[in-house]
């Protein structure tokens, strides 16, 4: 990752930005053109300006269009409405000038309606755009203290969807201080790698940002832009005064005066039912804490259900008292009395539980991939996710126990995947909230396993049937339960045939059932059944299908942009184990031998296939050995996964006869 | 003993439904009584017990739109939507006067509609500038055994006070209700109800109030038509009484849209002027496809059928159909012709014809251009007597004097001083499309393929000429994977793009195919983006098929295999043969060290109405079990016994 820089604006300044609309456009615009070897296609951005202004944000930008689809380049939405001033104007190829700054042009819509407010949008679509042309657009965005007003946080992204030859942002001390507010405004960017460049200028008034060669932006699959080191950022957002600038103690006062007073206040009353429910946990639990957390964990996770996952009785509870209310001051009371509570309330709730069975716990705090990467010495709490804390309890072999009780699908020791592998800060309530920067580990292939053991019985007469029983942990098994834990006993049934029928073709399925749903200690465990006919009658040959019905780890993305550079992320590891047992009627026997094993760094696949008797073992095992590798690996990425392709595809021919 | 528990029990039971039901307004009640213990449709998971509409025309010449809404749920399972009311498509001027909703849960706890569960949202998008909005409300925690309740009010500016109305949905309907009134005049509108029969409803039609009882809710199946026409409708309108009303007759419709049309394209009549030569119709043409880009503007509700002036669409270079078709006429002054607006319907838009009621069901607009003489060109087409090219403006990849060949099957109506002349689009003005891919190279021992793919193109049968033109080849490249089903771990290196004196577009790429074979049944199969898969069948067994069958027209598709590979392979089958109806497949294969295949598939297309549906089940039937016949042994490759 690029470097990164913190700002605090301090001395006031005074706008030098002129931007003039209406210049000639000199000959060395028309000059720019598409360029395959730089990636540059549909438009350029030539100049993109934002200066940070005493009471507004002032843009600029100057984009050259160079096709049909690059017009896109200069459609803009204001979705908020905020925008004033715009002005600008089309110079077409031929020399034909559309100026615009009409009502027409800028067209007010209703953007949202709600009980609490009203958002108008604007949409400009510059009138004279064509494929070859050059659009000059200015505007303003009323803002106070840097920031668009009512925004607490705003992230200008450095990299586009079109190439950019200079984009500028200039930070004015003025228009950026602190006015003596609780929160204050701060900027953090980052440097570009090459062939980008990236240079600051500092004066008395402020700083100047000055980022150039700016590449496309690229959706890669598996891919995440937060992770690319040619897409950076200037992060303008509210942050805590009075914590300083030393990023020790910036977390350690966060620690203390925020999370421990503030943010896990108790939210409860009385809570006689609940005293007595921990008295009793307390009265059961083992020595070693992470044993101990085990079953604290199950106990809550048995007592307290998402919103978002009830199970059929607390869905019937839920019928009849409505949700939490959580503006009222002892919600996590009635939380506990309800046995629900939104995913964000579980997590709090279990905080109370965890202390008041004195739990050695640690409360962890990282950042979802999807979002910037949380770093400690950015000293923005905000781009921690706050309202998902996960849990950490030491274990006798000097590991971590890690809890995630806002997500009540996964087992202990996992956590979604989007919030795993990055960046985290741990806090120590019982020692005076002390922290320390930790990581949340991605986990390996064994830690999501799938196994499916087939049985298939065929006659002579060619009628099938097939039992299959399947089992998982980690992500596998976090599925499942999110699945069926939240429905009615026969509507599992009845969705687990469904899932199944939909992937099944011609088969049948005759029966189907599940273990251990309702039970959060043991993985979920599935049965289908089904039938199906051959029609083998009259041929001397038939292909059979030894998984009817399985499923692939990993999705196979159809676009892959060349050129890639960010690095590859998938969702998890795997290690998935298909195994099948095929009864074969009297003198049928496996036709030819369709046995292979493919492996490199991303993983392993492998099918194999042995006749003993008249039963037919087949073996495939699909594993998926890491999920975090550099953009070099997407070749081989890319082999692997036609290796899944060709052994999910791949059928079995069996034979009663020669066959040429 | 055990007979009078559950008698007890029972009349406890009761009033406490009642009592339930009484928290709900009192059409809901009604229509909970009205259903009594019916049975619900087997295995649904929501049963629409009520969908009533009444429509009435005010004196100020708006619309009132009221609809009640009554489900019962009975599943957690599918009924995601069951809590949720949708009010679609507002347009500008339009205002919702009511909006209520109960939901009763299943512990008989009463949830009404909380303003915070409503949100409007608006439709736009760079490409669409509309004053359209969505209203959305709903509840949170509906589950079986749930009563969900809505009503609304809508007053709504209406440009034409005829509309159609769809009948079936994703859940099954007890009893739907349309209603018709009028405020000022004695006539209360008129309702007519289109392609009942086929499907069996049950209705009841009584003066301006239509009931419709146990509609079925629509199925997921293959070979669905994706056009509107064989569905059941109901066309509902008013006579507003004021001016002659346009939708008396296709001509009075023709004649009334030629006036709106020239009033607001150019100011008004001009005198009618036709084209000479090909070099004006060139320049224009040039005009269109380097400046004017297609884009919705849509801030009133007339603009559904109005047109911007010509001027003003010359100005924003931008428009949708009409507006193109306006500026088109607009340049046409300066350059000395006319045209008249032709109405069409493409797409998944009815076909629309003649015979047909009189309504607003046509989603296009095209230029029809009067010729002084023949051009050559085969579009032209005769209008009643006066010749004229049919040109569309908003087709920009369609070559000069041609027709794009989705317009096959169709019928324009071109609007003259006269009235309506119909025009069914002629074959022979469609652009033929057909593609040719050949793969060469060298298959590994492994069979991955390295070497190159050549696509041919003829017309834009998969948009690979409209997208080779538009920009970035990311998008071609895209569209290519899509249609020729290339998965992603396939890459592709562009090495030339150029278009033949045929006008055919040629694409080679470098490509690199990973498992190009891959093992199946002990031999090795070619990829399915080359053969395809296997067909499924048309109709689930021991069900019958819900939806009539559609085969939709697919562009000529050759694929040519010239392959060394260094493991010597024999085909599966040499050749396979089979021309039904409206499929056709050929093949020829050899094998060695140098593999060779050619696959040639065709379609035509084909609809089998509800009528026919075992003609249609039966002709699939066949083709399914010939393809799948060929397919299973003949797209193998085997290693050869003696290399």
């Amino acid at each position: 990752m690029s470097l990164i820089f913190i700002f605090t604006f301090a001395t006031p300044w005074v706008s030098d930005l002129k931007v003039a609309i209406g210049q000639p456009v000199g000959e060395a615009i028309w000059k720019i053109g598409e360029d395959p070897s730089k990636d540059i296609y549909d438009a350029v951005i030539v100049e993109d300006l934002t200066e940070f202004t005493t009471l507004s944000i002032n843009r600029y930008r100057k984009i050259r269009i160079l096709s049909e689809n690059g017009k896109a380049a200069a459609e803009f939405i204001d979705f908020t409405g905020e925008t004033e001033k715009l002005t600008g104007r089309v110079v077409d190829v031929s020399g034909e000038e559309t100026v615009f700054d009409r009502k027409e042009d800028f067209v007010e819509v209703l953007g949202l309606k709600s009980k609490n407010r009203t958002i108008k949008s604007k949409i400009l679509v510059p009138p004279g755009l064509t494929a070859d042309c050059l659009v000059e657009l200015s505007w303003k965005i009323p803002s106070l203290e840097g920031l668009p007003r009512g925004s607490n946080r705003q992230r200008f992204p450095v990299q586009e969807d079109y190439f950019c030859r200079v984009k500028v942002f200039k930070l004015n001390n003025n228009a950026l201080r602190s006015r003596g507010s609780f929160f204050v405004t701060r900027a953090i960017w980052s440097t570009l790698k090459p062939p980008a460049q990236f240079a600051e200028e500092k004066t008395r008034s402020g700083r100047t940002l000055t980022y150039s060669n700016i590449p496309a932006q690229q959706d890669h699959p598996f891919g995440n832009e937060n992770l690319d080191d040619n897409s950076g950022f200037v992060l303008i957002y509210k942050t805590f005064p009075d914590f300083g600038k030393e990023p020790g103690r910036f977390w350690k006062k966060l620690g203390k005066e925020y999370l421990g007073n503030i943010w896990f206040a108790d939210k409860f009353g009385k809570g006689s039912d609940y005293k007595r429910w921990i008295r009793q946990l307390k009265q059961s639990l083992p020595e070693d804490p992470a044993q101990s957390a085990l079953h604290i964990y199950h106990a809550f996770r048995q007592r307290v259900a998402s919103t978002d996952m009830m199970p059929p009785e607390v869905k019937a509870r839920y019928a009849v008292k409505g949700p939490v209310d959580s503006e009222n001051n002892h919600y996590l009371e009635q939380v506990f009395d309800y046995g629900y509570g939104e995913p964000w309330q579980l997590g709090f709730l279990f905080y109370k539980v965890a202390r008041d069975c004195e739990l050695p716990v640690q409360v962890l705090f990282t950042s979802s991939i999807y979002d910037a990467p949380f770093r400690m010495d950015a000293l923005d709490p905000f781009s921690l996710e706050l309202y998902f804390p996960l849990f950490g309890i030491p274990t006798i072999n000097g590991q971590r126990l890690l809890l995630a009780p806002a997500f009540p699908e996964y087992d202990a020791g996992y956590v979604p995947y989007y919030l795993q592998g990055g960046q985290a800060i741990a806090y120590s309530p019982g020692e005076k909230w002390s922290h320390s920067p930790t990581r949340i580990p991605r986990l390996g292939p064994n830690s999501h396993q799938l196994i499916r053991r087939y049985q298939i019985n065929v006659t002579a007469d060619g009628e099938m049937n097939f039992s299959v029983v399947q089992k998982g942990s980690g992500v596998f098994n976090a599925r499942q339960r999110e699945l069926f834990y939240p429905l009615p006993e026969e509507e599992r049934v009845t969705r687990l045939k469904k899932s199944w029928q939909n992937r099944l073709g011609s088969w049948k399925v005759t029966n189907a059932m599940l273990r251990n749903v309702d039970n959060l200690a043991e993985p979920v465990e599935t049965v289908v059944q089904g039938e199906d006919t051959l029609e083998i009658e009259d041929e001397q040959w038939v292909a059979l299908s030894p998984f009817p019905g399985d499923s692939l780890p990993l999705s196979r993305p159809r676009i892959w942009p060349a050129n890639r550079r960010q690095p590859i992320i998938l969702p998890h590891t795997a290690n998935q184990i298909d195994l099948s047992k095929i009864t074969l009627p009297k003198g049928w026997k496996l036709r030819g031998n369709g046995d292979w094993q493919k492996q490199n760094s991303v993983g392993k696949v492998s099918y194999r296939a042995i006749q003993k008797g008249n039963v037919l073992t087949v073996r495939r095992d699909i594993v998926i050995a890491q999920d975090l590798m550099p953009a070099e690996k997407e070749r081989e990425l890319k082999y692997f996964i036609a290796w899944m392709d060709e052994a999910f595809y791949q059928t079995i021919a069996i034979t009663h006869g020669e066959v040429h | 003993m055990r007979t009078t528990i559950t008698l007890f029990l029972l009349v406890l039971h009761l009033p406490l439904w009642a009592s339930a039901w009484e928290k709900l307004p009192q059409w809901a009640g009604d229509a909970l009584t009205e259903t009594g213990d019916a049975e619900p449709p087997a295995d649904t998971a929501v049963w629409r017990l009520l969908d009533e509409t009444e429509i009435t025309l005010l004196s100020n010449g708006k619309l009132k739109r009221e609809r009640r809404i009554l489900r019962r749920v009975f599943k957690d399972l599918d009924s995601e939507h069951a809590g949720s009311y949708v009010l679609p498509s507002h347009e500008h001027g339009a205002k919702i006067t009511r909006l209520r909703g109960w939901h009763l849960m299943a512990g008989d706890k009463l949830e009404k509609l909380d303003k915070e569960n409503i949100v409007t949202l608006g439709l736009s998008s760079s490409d669409f500038v509309a004053s359209q909005t969505i209203t959305i409300a709903g509840f949170d925690q509906v589950s079986r055994g749930s009563i969900v309740a809505f009503e609304s009010r809508e007053i709504q500016d209406a440009f034409f006070t005829v509309a159609m109305l769809t009948v079936i949905g994703d859940y099954p309907t007890k009893k739907m209700v349309i209603g018709l009134s009028t405020e000022k005049n004695a006539d209360p509108g008129r309702i007519v109800p289109i392609n009942f029969d086929p499907w069996g409803l049950d209705s009841d039609l009584r003066g301006a109030r239509l009931t419709i009882r146990n509609i079925p809710a629509s199925v997921d199946e293959i070979l669905a038509p994706n056009f509107s026409d064989p569905y059941p409708r109901v066309l509902v309108g008013f006579a507003r009484g004021e001016e002659s009303d346009p939708f008396e007759s296709w001509d009075h419709l023709a004649r009334w849209y030629l006036r709106l049309f020239t009033n607001t394209s150019l100011g008004g009549a001009r005198e009618i002027k036709p084209i000479g030569s090909t070099d004006v119709l060139r320049k224009i043409a040039t005009y269109f496809n380097e400046k004017i880009t297609y884009r919705q503007r849509y801030l009133s509700p007339a603009r559904g059928w109005t047109p911007e002036p010509g001027k003003l669409v010359e100005r924003r270079a931008y428009g949708d159909c009409k507006d193109m078709v306006s500026c088109l006429a607009w340049r046409g002054i300066g350059l000395g012709f006319s045209v008249f607006p032709a109405l069409a319907n493409i797409g998944s838009g009815q076909r629309t014809g003649p015979e047909d009621q009189p309504a607003p069901s046509f989603n296009h607009v095209i230029g029809a251009i009067p010729l002084q003489h023949s051009l050559e060109l085969p579009a032209e087409v005769d209008v009643g007597g006066r010749l004229m090219l049919l040109y569309d403006p908003t087709s920009k990849y369609t070559r000069l004097g041609w027709l794009p060949a989705h317009y096959k099957g169709r019928q324009l109506m071109v609007c003259t001083e006269k009235g309506a002349v119909w025009i069914p689009v002629p074959d022979a003005a469609l652009e033929r499309e057909s593609v040719m891919l050949t793969l060469g190279g060298v298959l590994d021992q492994q069979f991955n393929l390295a070497g190159t793919i050549e696509i041919v193109e003829e017309g834009d049968a998969y948009f690979f000429r409209s997208l080779s033109r538009n920009g970035n080849p990311r998008d071609l490249e895209a569209r290519l994977r899509e249609y020729l089903s290339l998965p992603g771990l396939v890459d592709l290196n562009p090495l030339s793009q150029e278009v033949d004196e045929q006008h055919r577009l040629k694409l080679v790429y470098q490509v690199s195919w990973p498992s190009f074979l891959r093992r199946d049944m002990g031999g090795l199969r070619l990829p399915r983006g080359m053969v395809g898969y296997l067909k499924h069948p048309v109709v689930q067994p021991g069900k019958s098929r819900f939806h009539p069958i559609a085969l939709s027209q697919r562009p000529k598709t050759t694929w040519l295999l010239e392959v060394n590979s260094q493991v010597p392979l024999e085909p599966g089958a040499e050749s396979a043969h089979w021309q039904g109806e409206y499929d056709a497949f050929e093949w020829k294969a050899s094998g060695g060290k140098m593999l060779q295949v050619r696959f040639h598939l065709e379609r035509n297309s084909a609809y089998f109405s509800k009528k026919n549906i075992e003609e249609g089940v039966a002709y699939w039937n066949t083709y399914r079990k010939k393809f799948n016949e060929f397919w299973i042994g003949g797209t193998l490759f085997y290693p050869s016994k003696t290399p």
